[in-house]
């Protein structure tokens, strides 16, 4: 992530606030790094831009939303302070609002959550921050977290940690014979021979993913 | 008022006009008055299995287009003055009926019978949609193979993002001497994917195949192993509390021999 941007879960998707202070171009390139680095978990995210005070140009404003149009398959809204913004916004094409009150900033930015289902074939489940599976993530199921994903149970399906970049995410399962495994920029694909059956941690180590089991995991 | 339960499956072939057929007439053979619905349009079987295919003037699209009243569209079973035939339309297809209307549909059979079994199309497009719109319960027919598997899955997934709750499971075609050798996924393997409930369990057998052609289903035949385990599952339905015994068939002698000398090892 970068200095310009911070992305926030919330209710329904994601809120990507802008920096007020920096220049519009850094913010504008940032996001855009952001779009291409992250599309895998905030492609089918609901996502609202949070532009804070800052004023922008009808021409920016088509500029921003031409690059949405190409990244994101959900609409996206535009939350700016400024009134005149945000008539622009509409007619450039979003869906604009007031911007959100300011929700308690201590609060931890990514969330965690614990889930209890399995994820069945044909079912994706996204989520910014770590993730718990309590149940199997069955094959054609997949799992996309910008954190550490842990699953309580079998996994067959997809399973990618890290998805907005950071490699420092570990993929946990009790029985991890998943077909393939993401963790950031990096793809494992399952080995053609039954995987084991304890329980194994998978992260990344000279830069591929390498898989242990659990008690041999490095900490 | 009815209960409305559809049967369906993702994967196409694995036995769901059979199961529907068979555990019609078993409701109706257990004195459940019942209506068996085709809603795979422009696909009709369900007419062929139970034999009543020249007995077809109306169907479900023509109630539906409001071309004829839903009693003169019902055809009565031949051998069970308890059970009738909803059947599809073979000249249309899947987009000539809507969910709404499906619904409205069968709303209208419940006040007509105790059970509406419903036959649904293969795939996960409208068609399914439709079959499973106006349902209460759904049941799941699946073999044990990792195609069928895998779209049971997907179904398992779709039916309860529809609001459906959990659909109860049938295993089709086992063949409990592959499962012995471990050429085949074991019962135990396919409840441990799909983590759903089991209400039965039905063995690969050839005279589903000779009692389809003849137009006849296999609980009609007093004789048939099979045809037991349907009416097993048709009682379960009903409340039943019958215990689900793993299938099981006489191993040839060989197979005897060298289980004895196993077990001495």
């Amino acid at each position: 992530m970068s200095e310009y941007i911070t992305i926030k879960g919330s209710r329904g998707g994601l809120r990507v606030q802008i920096l007020d202070t920096c220049e519009w171009n850094d913010a504008f390139l940032a996001l855009q790094k952001q779009l291409r680095d992250g599309a895998a978990l905030m492609h089918g995210m609901k996502l609202s831009l949070d532009l804070g005070q800052r004023e922008l140009s009808p021409q920016a404003l088509d500029e921003l939303h031409e690059v949405m149009r190409t990244y994101q398959t959900e609409p996206v809204d535009i939350l700016a302070e400024s009134r005149t913004v945000r008539a622009e916004a509409r007619t450039a094409g979003f869906i604009a609002k007031p911007p959100m009150p300011k929700i308690d900033t201590s609060a931890p930015e990514p969330t965690s959550s614990v889930l209890t289902r399995t994820v069945r074939s044909g079912q994706i489940l996204r989520h910014h921050g770590d993730l718990v599976v309590l149940g199997d993530v069955n094959a054609g199921a997949e799992v996309i977290a910008s954190g550490s994903v842990v699953v309580f149970g079998r996994v067959r399906g997809v399973v990618f940690a890290g998805a907005m970049g950071d490699r420092l995410a570990v993929i946990c399962a009790i029985e991890l014979s998943a077909t393939q495994l993401r963790i950031a920029d990096l793809r494992a694909r399952a080995p053609e021979d039954q995987g084991q059956k304890t329980p194994e941690i998978a992260s990344i180590e000279d830069n591929h993913i390498a898989v242990h089991a659990w008690h041999d995991y490095r900490r | 008022m009815a209960k409305v339960i559809t049967i369906t499956s993702g994967k196409g072939g694995v036995g769901k006009t059979t199961s529907t057929a068979n555990l019609g007439t078993a409701l109706a053979m257990l004195g459940k008055k019942v209506i068996v619905v085709d809603a795979d349009i422009g696909l009709r079987n369900l007419d062929v299995v139970l034999g009543l295919e020249n007995r077809i003037v109306y169907d479900l699209v023509d109630v539906i287009e409001g071309n004829c009243r839903l009693r003169q569209a019902l055809i009565k079973d031949k051998h069970n003055g308890e059970l009738y035939l909803l059947p599809a339309a073979q000249t249309k297809d899947k987009d000539a009926v809507s969910q709404t209307e499906m619904i409205e549909l069968v709303d209208q059979l419940r006040s007509e019978a105790d059970y509406v079994i419903i036959d649904s199309p293969a795939g996960i497009e409208s068609g399914f949609k439709n079959a499973i719109a106006g349902a209460d319960e759904v049941i799941i027919v699946t073999t044990p193979e990792v195609s069928a598997v895998r779209d049971a899955d997907r179904i398992i997934g779709l039916c309860e993002a529809a609001g459906k709750g959990h659909p109860k499971l049938i295993i089709n075609r086992l063949r409990p001497k592959m499962v012995r050798n471990g050429e085949m996924m074991s019962v135990e393997d396919l409840l441990q994917i799909l983590a759903i409930d089991l209400i039965g369990i039905i063995p690969d057998d050839e005279a589903v195949i000779t009692a389809t052609n003849r137009g006849e289903v296999l609980v009609l035949d007093k004789a048939s192993k099979t045809g037991k385990y349907y009416i097993d599952i048709a009682r379960r339905i009903l409340g039943e509390n019958i215990k689900i015994d793993p299938i099981e068939d006489n191993p040839s002698l060989l197979e005897r021999l060298s289980g004895m000398f196993q077990s001495k090892r």
